[in-house]
């Protein structure tokens, strides 16, 4: 198919891009699939091997109460791919029908969606996030809609202004001479030419809903213990830093870290990859 | 005053090598206006940056060179070892000017504060419109500052690279006025390259057609028209509306142009001409000149 | 069959300026069954617009549009794709515009009117027929419009617009980015085309040679308004308007190397209409 191909010969020239795709295609595989591997139980406590460094048997080491922490990573890797993906989903589909919506008809339309959404981006978004969190109860479906509440604007804006900019273009006409009413016009030409644009937005917001999740549970907000969480092992092993036991928050911090920078540094290649065709 | 010799340009590019200019000889006199006619991919384009001296870095020159008064410049910025009084105009004149600033601020760039006003008369535009932005003239109107801003430079080649695209006839018409007027009272000479054959004869003493980066034929404008001899000029001829009655007289040519990238034959026209013969595949016909004015690159020019 | 009373369009002032501008100021003209109509003009003389009015994809501000008898102007272009006139009415477009979906192959492309407008299940036979009516070869069938050369979007745009059996088939420009050589493929196409099918033509462009081969009859347009109609032949030899003779003196002609004739000719030229 085009796009197969189009991504192939993009991977062959940004080599980069194509490493942080195989290593978030890898971590995807590893949510599915890591919990049947790990060796340890990740909820299985036991105090006589509590905070025990990183050997070859446990590479992580383990927690304050024996928990192997390789395993609570795997585990987590799970949840917080999860959260990360159905926030990114839940804004994209209500995000895009707002801002096609928005683009394609103008007018009064147009103007309360925006209303809506600026009064969204208006906030500072962690704090909102926190907001709806605080107030709705500490769960991960409240973590889910906090987090894709807020970036239901970034894909309003971002499809709104795709749209607006080919409403009037030649194979908008066409479609309409050929028989489309306007949502056929709107849902089958159109909306399809932002799917690139929105591909790359993705990626990027799903390194921001990862962070906003861990964050979130960093300060209790969101998943409460034992369930392992990026977010809350951090917190957990904070503490322990100072005393000497840097493997309890480095791991997962760590973790953390190359999947947002994997997940952001996809999108640049991606975008880069897309925008230089888009301007044929 | 210009002479290209044999020059052969390949670019380098995802596909492979393109060999955009295949052994292109041509001559320029002063004063004279020369049309360089060609289908899109025909690169004529390229040859007309390549005199300018405003090729790419990704091309490379294979073979030939281009003389200015016998001196070898060469056609690249970079390369660019003489200053060759050549100026070149561009296809969407909106787009080749500045839009934040005014007219006058880019020819005083070019030809300095005091001339602004002389060179807006001599395109038989009012000075006063020095104080416009590109954006508040028309179409026709930014292809004369466009002009202005070339004559700034005092040239002796004017490049015209299908300068009157996409202008209204009737604006075309003036363009091309001015610039034969400016030629015979400056004796500049001038390089015309547009795909419409029409409005090359109408306007310019020669014509060369070029065909898949290769000059087929190099001929005065009245000996082009009435008896071309390249069975490419005579098919493009015949594919021009204006040459026929009616739509049924129109002459499709055959096949299309030739990758640049891929395999070719000697002559380029080959896969497409009617007139073929086995010794075509043998070696690229040279340019040979039937009367001292006119040089066909065919080893069976219609006659 | 098609008769254009007084029609105009006049849209809002944008910017700093508030008065309407009128694109179209009315034009009047009809148009007989198997006849091919040519409306000429410079950029901003109107001509796409009425075009536009006339496939229904803009709403007239005045005037009527009788299409065998019925006034399709007062019907709102939304509400006239589901009437019966859409699929006798069609539009192909400049092809140098970006009037194919970049999304769907041409197999797409022509496949959606037929699916749309004409109701067709199965539509691979008929995509397959109309790509040979257009000589489009049919492995192109399966490429995006970036795959394409010019002529062949040329090609797929005329085969959608076939696509429905339509009785009028409005043209605009549809050879003005296309080389001489493929200019003279699709022209030569066309016009088969109208033979074979008894189809109307409305075609607009700028080119006078292109009408001059296509058109029975022709009209030309300055400034939204009608300066000149007739036969083309009439016109193209002896136009009455000062504009008509303006624009057949400043056409480059392939014999003539008359300059003189031609520079005055451009020099009676009033000065740009205003845009």
């Amino acid at each position: 198919m085009a796009l197969t191909a189009a991504l192939q010969d993009g991977f062959r020239r940004d080599p980069l891009t194509a490493v942080t795709a195989g290593f978030i295609l890898a971590v995807c595989v590893l949510a599915l699939i890591g919990p049947a591997l790990t060796a340890y139980d990740p909820l299985a406590t036991d105090p006589a091997n509590a905070l025990m460094p990183p050997t070859w048997l446990r590479p992580c080491g383990t927690d304050q109460v024996g928990r192997d922490i390789c395993a609570r990573i795997v585990y987590a890797t799970r949840l917080d791919l999860f959260i990360a993906v159905s926030a990114v989903v839940i804004a994209l589909v209500i995000g895009s029908l707002i801002g096609s919506l928005a683009g394609f008809f103008g007018g009064w339309v147009d103007r309360i969606a925006m209303w809506v959404t600026d009064t969204i981006m208006a906030f500072p978004l962690f704090l909102l996030a926190m907001g709806i969190v605080a107030a709705l109860g500490s769960s991960v479906e409240n973590i889910i809609y906090a987090t894709a509440i807020v970036n239901v604007p970034f894909y309003a804006r971002t499809v709104r202004a795709e749209i607006n900019q080919r409403r009037d273009a030649g194979f908008v006409e066409a479609a309409r001479v050929s028989g489309n009413g306007p949502f056929r016009v709107l849902a089958f030409h159109l909306f399809p030419t932002t799917v690139p644009q929105l591909a790359v937005q993705m990626t990027l917001t799903m390194g921001w809903a990862m962070l906003n999740a861990a964050a979130l549970s960093f300060i209790g907000l969101g998943i409460r213990p034992p369930t392992p969480e990026w977010g809350i092992m951090v917190a957990e092993g904070a503490s322990f830093i100072i005393t000497g036991e840097w493997w309890v928050a480095l791991f997962p911090g760590l973790a953390l870290v190359l999947v947002v920078l994997s997940l952001n540094l996809l999108g640049d290649g991606l975008r880069d990859m897309i925008d230089p065709r888009e301007r044929r | 005053m210009l002479a290209v010799d044999g020059l052969t340009v390949h670019f380098e590019t995802r596909r492979g090598v393109v060999r955009a200019l295949d052994r292109v000889s041509l001559r320029i006199a002063p004063g004279e206006i020369v049309g360089l006619v060609g289908e899109s991919g025909s690169g004529k384009s390229v040859l007309s940056y390549a005199i300018s001296g405003l090729l790419d870095a990704a091309a490379r020159i294979v073979a030939g060179d281009i003389l200015w008064y016998g001196t070898p410049i060469g056609p690249g910025r970079e390369q660019r070892t003489t200053r060759a009084a050549v100026a070149q105009i561009f296809q969407n004149p909106r787009a080749s000017l500045n839009p934040i600033r005014t007219i006058g601020q880019q020819l005083a760039d070019v030809a300095g504060k005091r001339r602004v006003a002389d060179l807006l008369r001599s395109v038989r535009l009012d000075p006063e419109k020095a104080r416009n932005y590109s954006f508040e003239l028309s179409g026709g109107q930014c292809q004369r500052v466009g002009i202005a801003l070339a004559l700034g430079c005092e040239p002796e080649l004017l490049v015209a690279d299908e300068s009157t695209t996409g202008l209204d006839v009737t604006t075309e018409a003036a363009v091309m006025e001015l610039i034969g007027d400016l030629s015979a009272r400056r004796g500049m000479a001038t390089l015309l390259v547009t795909h419409n054959l029409a409005l090359a004869a109408a306007h310019c003493h020669r014509i060369l057609v070029m065909h898949a980066g290769q000059i087929v034929e190099s001929a005065p404008v009245a000996m082009l028209t009435t008896a071309a001899l390249h069975p490419y000029t005579a098919q493009l001829i015949a594919a021009t509306p204006q040459h026929c009655a009616s739509a049924d007289d129109l002459q499709v040519i055959p096949g299309q142009l030739p990758d640049l990238a891929g395999p070719l034959t000697p002559c380029r026209f080959a896969t497409r001409c009617q007139r073929h013969a086995p010794e075509c595949d043998e070696a690229p016909p040279p340019l040979v000149a039937i009367t001292p004015d006119h040089l066909v690159a065919c080893r069976h020019p219609l006659c | 069959m098609l008769k254009v009373c007084a029609l105009s369009k006049a849209f809002d002032g944008r910017g700093w300026k508030a008065q309407p501008v009128i694109a179209v100021d009315g034009i009047s003209f009809d148009l007989a069954k198997g006849e091919s109509l040519g409306i000429v003009g410079e950029s901003g003389s109107g001509k796409s617009t009425l075009g536009r009015m006339i496939s229904r994809l803009i709403q007239p501000t005045k005037g009527k549009i009788l299409f065998d008898g019925d006034d399709i102007a007062a019907i709102p272009p939304a509400a006239f794709v589901r009437r019966p006139q859409r699929r006798r009415i069609q539009h192909v477009f400049q092809d140098a515009a970006e009037n194919l979906t970049p999304h769907m192959t041409a197999f797409a492309a022509i496949a959606d009117p037929l699916r749309r407008l004409v109701g067709l299940k199965h539509v691979t036979d008929r995509v397959r027929e109309l790509a040979d009516s257009v000589s489009l070869s049919r492995d192109l069938l399966e490429r995006y419009p970036h795959q394409l050369s010019g002529g062949q979007k040329a090609r797929v745009g005329i085969a959608r617009g076939l696509a429905s059996e339509p009785a009028l088939l409005i043209l605009d420009e549809p050879t003005a980015a296309l080389d001489v050589s493929v200019q003279a493929a699709i022209l030569k196409l066309l016009h088969r085309l109208r033979i074979d099918l008894g189809l109307s033509y409305l075609l607009i462009t700028h080119d006078i040679e292109v009408v001059r081969l296509m058109c029975e009859r022709v009209i030309i347009m300055r400034n939204g308004r009608l300066v000149e109609a007739g036969p083309t032949r009439t016109v193209l030899a002896a136009p009455q308007s000062e504009h008509g003779r303006a624009l057949m003196a400043a056409v480059p002609r392939l014999g003539q190397i008359d300059l003189r004739r031609r520079q005055s000719a451009a020099f009676r030229i009033m000065p740009r209409p205003p845009s």
